[in-house]
C-alpha cells in the first residue's frame, strides 16, 4: 500500500482498522529510506532492528486489544543531538561518532511511551552550529526540491526526512531558526514553542538561554498533536515551565481570523529580502486579509542587532558547554599525550569541526578578561530590548506575521566559506530567539525554480495554541504544504 | 621595623545533605566504590542539566545568618570555566556576582573577623595518581563531584597563624552546632586556603608584601605552620627584594606538610580567566523574608550564646564555659544532664563532673558519649546526695561512670558498694580513737601544730575505706585531741 | 581602517583558554573570519542600553529547586561505558600532578 504523504491520523485510521500493521509501515519507511536517502542523505543512523521491534509489539497490542499509545504507528525521525539511549548519538560531529548513551532525553522518551517508533537519526550541523548541514562532520544533506540545493539547518536532515516522506514526522530543535529554516526551504511545518515549553533535557546543548526542541511535520494539525505530548514541566530541567499544557488539537480552530490583528514588521520586509519570497509571504497575509483579519504595519526597531546579539550570547554559551568534550568520559580522545594539557588540546584540536572551535573561540573570546562588559552584558542588555519590542508589539496586534528566511535554498557550499555570510541567514530568526517566543513556520508558496517559501506567526509566551490554530487554518484554505517534491 | 600579618581565609565546607547539589546521586563518598554515585549531571555527559538542592541552599544561608550576613534579595548561579579532569563539566556552578549571603562576621576572643561572604557551589571529583609501566596516570572518581560546597571567604583581618587557628576552630563549631556539616579537616570536608601578605613599617614608610595563597593545606596544625613559615619566608624576601605588592604578583604557593614548608605553584595555565558568567540553566533563587526567618528561626543557640549563658546562670568561669560548648555534642549531653531549670549549684556540680570525670574517662576510653543513656535524675540524686555529705565528691567521680555504663542510679551503686559516707558519730569516734591510739607521733605533731592533723584524719578516712564524713572525721578527732 | 579586534596571539591565548589546539592553517583561515563577525558586532554600539537590566533568561521564573531526595545513581558498569579508557573502576587521563 502506498502510504506516502499520509499525516499521522490518517495512518493510524488505517493501523487501528487493520487495514495495515505497524510492521507494514516500518517496512513501507525503510524500503523508501533505502531507495531515496542514499540521493538525500538525511539519516545518519537508520535504526531498522529498533524500528521493526517497537512495530511488533504495537501490533500485538492491537491484536490483543490492548490500548496503544497516543502515536501508536506514527514513525519518527529524530535529530542526532538527541540522545537516545543505547543508539548511536554523534550530534554529527566527528567528535561524538560510535557513542551509545546510558540514558535518553524527555521528549524523545515521551514520543516513544505514546508508542512512536524511532526509524533513525538525521543529520544536522555538528551539535547544531549552521543554518545548512554543511558543516556536519559527516555529510551535507540534500534539500528533497533539488538536489544541489542546501536543505537549511541545522535540523535539515529531520527537515529534508519530513519533505522526502521517508517519515512523518520528525524532531529538531531551534536555537536561532534551526527548526524554521530548514521547515521552510523543505516546504513542512515546524513550530519553535514557547522557550521552557519542551524539555532541554538529554539533548547536546547549543545555547542553554536559546534553545528550544521542537516538532517538523507534515501539517500543522500534527504539530498540534504530537505538542501536546512533548511539552510540559520537566523536573530534570529547571527552565521548564510548570504551566498546565492544553489539548492544541482540540482548539485548532478556536482562534477567530474576523478582527484578528496581524501585525507585519517593516524590518522583516526589507533588505536583505528577495522580492520573490517577499511576494508570497505578503499574500498569505493578504489571504487572511481576505478572511476578515486586520493588517497592521509594526516596527521592530532593533531586529538589525538580532544576530549580534545572538553571536555574542550564543558562542559565549556555546563555549561553556562544549568544554565537557574532553575525551575523559564520553566521546573520542587522541592518545600518546605527555600530560592532561596536551590531552584536552589535540582531542579537542583533531576532533572538533572547524564551527565548533570557531564558535568556542568567539564565545571564549567574548566572555575573557576586559571583553565581558563590552560584549556579554552589552548583549544581554540589548536582548532586554528586543524582547520588550516583541512583548510590546503583541499587546497591539493578536500575532505577528513574517518571513522565515530571507531567500530560498540556496546552493550547496554557496556560503560554505564565509561564516558571517552563513549567520545572516538566521536574519529573520533570530530574534524570535532572543526574545524566547513561540512562531511556527509553514509553507507559502513556490518561487519560479519550484523552491519552496514558507513564512512565520509569531506569538506572545505560551501562545502556541493560538498560532498553531492560525497557521492551521491558513493550511486548510492552501495546499502549498500538501506539494511534495519529485523524487 | 614593625611587621603586621595580613591574613584572609577561604574556607570550604562540605554540606552532608542526602543528595548532591544539582543531582540526586547520593552525596556519600567515603569508602564507597569510585564512580557509583554519578548520573548524566554529574559526569557531566552530553544533554545533562543541573537542578539545584533546596535543603543545601537553605543551609547555605542558615550558616551566614549564623555568621551574622544578610543575605541577597536575588541570588544566581554562575559558571566559572577551567578545565580539570576532577571538573566534569568543564566549569564550576558557583556564586559570583550575588552570592546567596554577604557581610558577617565573627567573633575571636575579642577581636572581630569580617566575613565578606558566604556562598554554594559544587564540590570537584577525586583524583588519584599512579604509576603504571612507568607511565605517570590519574585515575578519577567523580562520586565527590558536585557535592555540595559552601565557601566562606573572610577579610584579611586575622593577624597571626594562632588567630587563623582560632578562626578556624569557631567556624568548625559554629557549622556543627547547626548540623549542616560535620566540618572535618583531616577528612576534607572542610577546607581552608589562606592569603598570606604582611604590612610592613619601617620609619616613615609603610610596605605590603605580595599576595600569596597557600594550598593543599589539610590540618589544623598545617594551617597554622603554612602561616608561620610564610610570615617567615615573606619577611626574609621582603628584606632580600624589597618586592612589594602589584596587581599581577599574586603568587598560589603550595604546602608541603612532609617538608613544613610553602612552595611556589606553576598557576594552572589560563586559569586566572576564569569567563564567568550566569548560568542560564538555572533560573535566579530569591527566598522571601518570611523563608529567610524561618530558617533563622532554625537557628539553635550558638557556641557565644551558650558561653555568656552559662556564665550567667551557671556562674561558670571563662575556661570551664567555653570547654562545655566547644563541643557541639557535648554540651548537649551536658544540658541533658542537668534536666530543667536546675540550680546554679546543681549546674556548677554537674560542669565538674562532665569537664573532670567524664572528660579524663573519654579521653582514656577513646569513647563517645551516648545521650540517650544519659538520666537527668541520676545526676540530681547524686547531687542530692553530695549536697547532704552522703556521698563525697571522690565517691561522686568514682560511680557516675559506672551509672553510665550500666544504666543505675549512682546513690545507689554508691550504697551497694558501701560508699555512703559515714555521718553517724558514734561509729566515727571509734574509728578516732582507735586511730589516736594507733598514731602517738603523729598525735604529739598535731598537738605542736595543729594544722597537721590532716594526717590523722587521712588514716581515719582509711580506715572507714573512704566512707567517713571528712568534716564529722575532723570535728570529732579535734574534740577528742583537746 | 580601524584597529584589528583581534590579532594571532590573541587568537592563539582564547585557543589555549579553550583547550583547543589549531594548526596553523587553521590560525589563518579563522583570524580573518573571526576578525569580520567581531567588526560585524559592532553594530550594537547603535543601541542605547543605558538603565536597562540584562537579560540572563527569558522566563521570569524563580526557585526552581529539588528536594534533597536521593535517587539510584548509575552502577559503575553503566557509568564507565562510554570512556575510553578505564582502570579498576576509575577514569583514566594523563598523570596530572605538576612537577
Amino acid at each position: 500500500m502506498d502510504l506516502k504523504s499520509l499525516t499521522i491520523s490518517q495512518i493510524q485510521e488505517l493501523l487501528f482498522s487493520k487495514q495495515i500493521s505497524a510492521v507494514d509501515i516500518v517496512k513501507f519507511y525503510l524500503q523508501r529510506i533505502k531507495k531515496i536517502d542514499p540521493q538525500i542523505k538525511a539519516f545518519i543512523t537508520i535504526t531498522e532492528k529498533e524500528a521493526l521491534k517497537q512495530a511488533e509489539i504495537i501490533d500485538s497490542k492491537i491484536k490483543k486489544g490492548e490500548s496503544v499509545g497516543k502515536l501508536a504507528g506514527a514513525v519518527m525521525a529524530v535529530k542526532d543531538i538527541f540522545l537516545t539511549k543505547d543508539i548511536q548519538t554523534t550530534a554529527s560531529s566527528q567528535v561524538l561518532k560510535d557513542y551509545l548513551p546510558q540514558y535518553s532525553s524527555t521528549i524523545y522518551q515521551k514520543l516513544i511511551d505514546e508508542d512512536a517508533i524511532i526509524i533513525g537519526k538525521t543529520n544536522t550541523d555538528p551539535f547544531a552550529f549552521g543554518g545548512s548541514t554543511e558543516n556536519s562532520g559527516f555529510f551535507t544533506t540534500k534539500n528533497p526540491w533539488n538536489l544541489s540545493k542546501v536543505p537549511g539547518g541545522s535540523s535539515g536532515g529531520s527537515a529534508a526526512a519530513v519533505a522526502a516522506d521517508l517519515c512523518q514526522f520528525a524532531l529538531g530543535t531551534d536555537t536561532g531558526g534551526s527548526i524554521r529554516l530548514p521547515a521552510s526551504l523543505c516546504n513542512i511545518s515546524g513550530l519553535k514553542p514557547t522557550y521552557g515549553l519542551n524539555s532541554r533535557y538529554g539533548i547536546t546543548a547549543m545555547a542553554s538561554s536559546f534553545d528550544c526542541p521542537g516538532v517538523f511535520a507534515k501539517n500543522v494539525a500534527d504539530l498540534a498533536l504530537l505538542t501536546k505530548i512533548t511539552a510540559g514541566v520537566d523536573p530534570k530541567d529547571a527552565t521548564t515551565i510548570d504551566n498546565p499544557v492544553p489539548d492544541y488539537s482540540e482548539i485548532l480552530n478556536n482562534v477567530d481570523l474576523k478582527g484578528l490583528k496581524i501585525g507585519l514588521p517593516k524590518e522583516y520586509f526589507i533588505d536583505p529580502i528577495n522580492t520573490e519570497v517577499k511576494e508570497k509571504v505578503m499574500a498569505a497575509a493578504k489571504l487572511f486579509q481576505s478572511k476578515g483579519a486586520i493588517l497592521v504595519d509594526i516596527s521592530l526597531p532593533n531586529t538589525n542587532l538580532g544576530i549580534a546579539v545572538y553571536y555574542i550570547l550564543v558562542p559565549s554559551e556555546i563555549s561553556a558547554n562544549m568544554a565537557r568534550y574532553d575525551g575523559i568520559r564520553f566521546g573520542r580522545n587522541t592518545d600518546n599525550n605527555p600530560d592532561i594539557t596536551s590531552y584536552y588540546m589535540n582531542t579537542r584540536g583533531q576532533y572538533m569541526e572547524a564551527e565548533v572551535k570557531r564558535r568556542i573561540l568567539i564565545g571564549t573570546y567574548a566572555l575573557s578578561s576586559g571583553y565581558y562588559d563590552a560584549y556579554y552584558t552589552k548583549a544581554s542588555k540589548v536582548r532586554t530590548l528586543i524582547k520588550n519590542e516583541f512583548t510590546n508589539a503583541l499587546k497591539e496586534v493578536d500575532v505577528i506575521l513574517a518571513p522565515v528566511s530571507p531567500t530560498v535554498a540556496w546552493d550547496i557550499g554557496a556560503k560554505a566559506n564565509d561564516p558571517l555570510q552563513m549567520y545572516l541567514v538566521d536574519a529573520f530568526t533570530v530574534c524570535i530567539n532572543v526574545a524566547g517566543v513561540p512562531s511556527v513556520a509553514l509553507p507559502c508558496g513556490f518561487n519560479q525554480e519550484n523552491l519552496p517559501i514558507g513564512f512565520q506567526l509569531i506569538g506572545n509566551f505560551f501562545e502556541e495554541s493560538k498560532i498553531l490554530s492560525i497557521a492551521n487554518q491558513y493550511q486548510q484554505f492552501t495546499d502549498y504544504h500538501l506539494q511534495t517534491p519529485k523524487i | 621595623m614593625k611587621i603586621t600579618p595580613i591574613i584572609g581565609l577561604e574556607v570550604h565546607v562540605e554540606l552532608n545533605t542526602k543528595s548532591k547539589m544539582f543531582c540526586s546521586c547520593s552525596a556519600e563518598h567515603f569508602h564507597v566504590d569510585p564512580n557509583t554515585h554519578t548520573c548524566p549531571t554529574c559526569l557531566g555527559l552530553p544533554g545533562a542539566l543541573p537542578v539545584p538542592n533546596k535543603t543545601a541552599c537553605e543551609w547555605c544561608i542558615k550558616l551566614g545568618l549564623a555568621l551574622g550576613c544578610t543575605p541577597n534579595e536575588s541570588s544566581f548561579f554562575e559558571r566559572k570555566n577551567y578545565f580539570y579532569p576532577d571538573l566534569a563539566k568543564g566549569y564550576q556552578l558557583t556564586q559570583y556576582e550575588k552570592p546567596f549571603v554577604i557581610n558577617g562576621k565573627i567573633k575571636i576572643g575579642d577581636q572581630e573577623v569580617r566575613i565578606n561572604r558566604a556562598h554554594m557551589e559544587e564540590d570537584t571529583g577525586k583524583s588519584v595518581h599512579i604509576k603504571d609501566n612507568g607511565q605517570e596516570l590519574t585515575l578519577i572518581d567523580y562520586n565527590r563531584c558536585g557535592v555540595p560546597l559552601v565557601e566562606i571567604v573572610s577579610e584579611p583581618d586575622i593577624t597571626s597563624a594562632q588567630m587563623a587557628k582560632d578562626y578556624l576552630l569557631k567556624m568548625q563549631q559554629i557549622i556543627r552546632y547547626i548540623g549542616i556539616s560535620d566540618a572535618d579537616i583531616e577528612k576534607g570536608s572542610m577546607r581552608c586556603e589562606p592569603t598570606v601578605n604582611l604590612k610592613i613599617e619601617d620609619n616613615d614608610q609603610v610596605f605590603y608584601t605580595p599576595l600569596v595563597e597557600i594550598k593543599n593545606v589539610a590540618s589544623l596544625t598545617g594551617v597554622q605552620t603554612a602561616i608561620d613559615f610564610e610570615i617567615k619566608r615573606q619577611t626574609e624576601a621582603f628584606k632580600q627584594t624589597g618586592e612589594v605588592k602589584s596587581k599581577n604578583n599574586k603568587n598560589t604557593f603550595g604546602w608541603d606538610a612532609d617538608k613544613n614548608q610553602t612552595f611556589l605553584q606553576r598557576e594552572k595555565e589560563g586559569s586566572s580567566d576564569y569567563r564567568y558568567f550566569p548560568e542560564p540553566d538555572i533560573p535566579h533563587i530569591e527566598f522571601t523574608k518570611a523563608e529567610i526567618e524561618a530558617i533563622r528561626k532554625s537557628i539553635p543557640e550558638l557556641p557565644d550564646q551558650k558561653f555568656s549563658r552559662y556564665q550567667k546562670d551557671f556562674g561558670l568561669n571563662d575556661y570551664d564555659a567555653n570547654l562545655l560548648v566547644s563541643d557541639i555534642n557535648f554540651s548537649q549531653i551536658f544540658e541533658k544532664a542537668i534536666g530543667q531549670n536546675p540550680t546554679p549549684e546543681m549546674a556548677k556540680f554537674t560542669a565538674n563532673l562532665f569537664l573532670g570525670a567524664i572528660k579524663t574517662y573519654l579521653n582514656e576510653s577513646q569513647e563517645s558519649l551516648d545521650i540517650n543513656k544519659i538520666n537527668p535524675e541520676y545526676f540530681k540524686n547524686l547531687f542530692d546526695s553530695v549536697t547532704k555529705s552522703e556521698i563525697s565528691a571522690t565517691v561522686a567521680k568514682q560511680v557516675i561512670i559506672e551509672s553510665y555504663h550500666i544504666g543505675q542510679d549512682p546513690v545507689v551503686i554508691a550504697k551497694n558498694s558501701g560508699l555512703i559516707q559515714v555521718s553517724d558519730s558514734g561509729e566515727i569516734e571509734k574509728l578516732a580513737k582507735e586511730v589516736i591510739a594507733a598514731n602517738s607521733k603523729a598525735v604529739s605533731d598535731y598537738l605542736k601544730n595543729p594544722a597537721s592533723i590532716g594526717f590523722l584524719i587521712g588514716k581515719l578516712m582509711q580506715a572507714s575505706k573512704g566512707s567517713a564524713n571528712p568534716k564529722l572525721a575532723k570535728e570529732i578527732l579535734e574534740k577528742l585531741l583537746n | 581602517m580601524s584597529e584589528p579586534k583581534i590579532s594571532m596571539a590573541d587568537l592563539e591565548h582564547i585557543a589555549k583558554l579553550a583547550r583547543i589546539n589549531l594548526s596553523e592553517s587553521e590560525k589563518t583561515t579563522f583570524l580573518p573570519q573571526l576578525e569580520s563577525v567581531l567588526e560585524y558586532l559592532d553594530v550594537l554600539n547603535q543601541a542605547n542600553v543605558d538603565n536597562i537590566e540584562p537579560t540572563y533568561r527569558v522566563n521570569d521564573q524563580k526557585n526552581v529547586l529539588r528536594n534533597d531526595e536521593v535517587v539510584e545513581s548509575f552502577d559503575q558498569k553503566t557509568a564507565l561505558s562510554t570512556a575510553p579508557k578505564t582502570q579498576d573502576g576509575y577514569f583514566v587521563v594523563p598523570g596530572t600532578i605538576r612537577k
